[in-house]
């Protein structure tokens, strides 16, 4: 379980993160949603230990692997890499453990030979996913990991998402800005919202409508992250 | 035993020697570079390397060394400039780039005495290699070799995928190094391509080496290959057709690059009419 209680973050004179709490429980596959701009990716940040919160409180608790899965924009070099050369990124040499992995994300043990490059987007994210895997997180965290993926690719790799939190345990938070993709898929949501006081209703901003919130018609949970300030500007 | 000519000149195999080792180390550096989009990088260091030699001529000392500091910490300076990323780093750079020529430019006018020339670091003169330049050269080239060979993966997680990096442990540990070798490479193609040329050496034989391969492996080994042929080829016909070795080096680089992409091209033409 991860919990985050308080937690303010300030790089400069900028409230990127204030008074945020939460609660990931063990298991769970989760969403957590939100504008550009509102924090998504710093509070990612925080719970990958990148960055060190200004104030509150975060608890991992230590046996807690989190594997992370970043916005595949991010991957966009232009020297050949092999898939086997980015699967070993994860410290695991053993070949026959980098087959299951990859057999675990479908797959075949032909891509490993591949260039990386080459691949399409929804490929090169199941690359990733199984770099991850390899690594045998209890939590992995996806940002934004479908940006410039078809349709027909999410799907499938929600699917895979799915079967990772049923089959192999693994609690799985979902970051995103398209609300409407995850929220039958999720059993809890975190809403990090940086243009309301008390937080806010996903459904808002898949209809682009911020005054009304109709209740969700599928079974989900959402509970508001408390998030107090929406930009710039303090000078305490 | 016969010789071919240009093997009976001491400063012809010094200048082999050290265009061997180097044409390795910053082919082997260079695809890092080129993967982590910094290949700009090396262009702004080999400019701040020349305060080290404008510094050289001022103090009357041997620019060499010299400039393999004032790199070193141009290349820090740059690592710790681009972390603070309030601006656009490569803008940033020019602050370095602009500003180390202008000081190099000043320092070599304070000396006008000095029988060092600005020029033969800005355009290489490998063929002046001493021995002991020789020796420390080859013995720093062999030592980035084994740090990369060493360091492989945390360099390619960096270089290939800055935001997994920054979940590993010892992250700016690898920055610095990594960059930190750069800076050192940079240092030794002053002397042996010239602060002007030096990217084509870290650069070019990437981009020739990209035509064929599938993995980084293969590109390193490649790129390497390319690089050793290109440096010998570029010394020894200056040797027979009396032409700067820079531009020897540099040019067939190029042509090889451009006979590269037509193979490549011719491959895939002919590959379509028989599939």
């Amino acid at each position: 379980m991860i919990s985050a209680k308080k937690l303010t973050l300030r790089i400069g004179k900028n409230i990127i993160l204030d008074d945020v709490s939460f609660t990931i429980n063990t298991g769970e596959f989760v969403g957590l949603i939100g504008p550009n701009g509102a924090g998504k990716t710093s509070l990612i940040k925080i719970i990958l230990g990148i960055y060190k919160p200004t104030g509150g409180t975060l608890t991992v608790p230590s046996n807690e692997q989190i594997g992370y899965v970043p916005q595949s924009y991010a991957l966009s070099s232009v020297v050949p890499i092999s898939v086997l050369e980015v699967l070993k990124m994860s410290g695991v040499r053993s070949k026959e453990i980098l087959i299951t992995v990859l057999d675990k994300v479908g797959l075949p043990t032909s891509f490993l030979q591949k260039n990386f490059h080459t691949l399409s987007g929804g490929q090169k994210q199941r690359v990733i996913i199984a770099r991850v895997l390899c690594q045998n997180p209890s939590v992995i965290i996806f940002d934004e990991p479908l940006n410039g993926v078809d349709f027909e690719t999410k799907i499938k790799i929600y699917e895979l998402l799915k079967v990772l939190n049923k089959t192999e345990k693994v609690t799985i938070v979902f970051v995103s800005h398209e609300v409407d993709h995850i929220i039958d898929k999720c059993d809890h949501i975190l809403c990090l919202n940086s243009t309301m006081h008390t937080g806010c209703h996903p459904l808002d901003f898949a209809k682009g409508k911020k005054n009304n919130c109709p209740l969700p018609s599928v079974n989900t949970r959402i509970v508001p992250i408390h998030h107090h300030h929406h930009t710039t500007t303090t000078t305490t | 035993m016969f010789l071919p000519e240009f093997l009976q000149y001491d400063f012809m195999i010094r200048a082999l020697i050290v265009g061997f080792f180097t044409a390795i180390s910053t082919a082997i550096l260079g695809n890092f570079v080129v993967t982590a989009r910094q290949s700009i990088v090396s262009d702004m260091l080999a400019h701040t390397a020349l305060v080290g030699v404008g510094l050289g001529i001022l103090w009357n000392v041997s620019p060499v060394y010299l400039s393999l500091i004032t790199t070193v910490i141009a290349g820090i300076l740059l690592w710790w400039l681009g972390r603070k990323n309030d601006q656009a780093p490569e803008a940033l750079s020019m602050l370095l780039l602009t500003g180390g020529l202008a000081l190099a430019l000043l320092f070599a006018h304070a000396n006008k005495n000095s029988p060092v020339s600005l020029d033969a670091y800005l355009f290489g003169s490998i063929l002046t290699v001493k021995t002991v330049e020789m020796l420390s050269f080859t013995t720093l080239n062999i030592i980035i070799i084994i740090i990369v060979v060493l360091f492989w993966r945390p360099f390619l997680i960096y270089a290939f995928d800055r935001d997994f990096s920054q979940v590993l442990k010892r992250t700016v540990f690898y920055e610095i190094l990594f960059m930190v070798l750069i800076s050192l490479v940079v240092g030794i193609g002053l002397k042996v391509i010239g602060g002007l040329l030096i990217g084509a050496l870290l650069v070019i034989p990437v981009l020739i080496a990209q035509t064929f391969a599938k993995s980084f492996s293969h590109n390193v080994i490649y790129s390497v290959i390319f690089n050793i042929l290109a440096v010998t080829i570029g010394i020894i016909s200056s040797f027979y057709l009396d032409i700067p070795v820079s531009s020897g080096i540099v040019l067939s680089l190029i042509f090889t690059y451009i006979i590269a992409k037509i193979l490549r091209t011719a491959y895939f033409t002919v590959a379509k009419f028989i599939f």
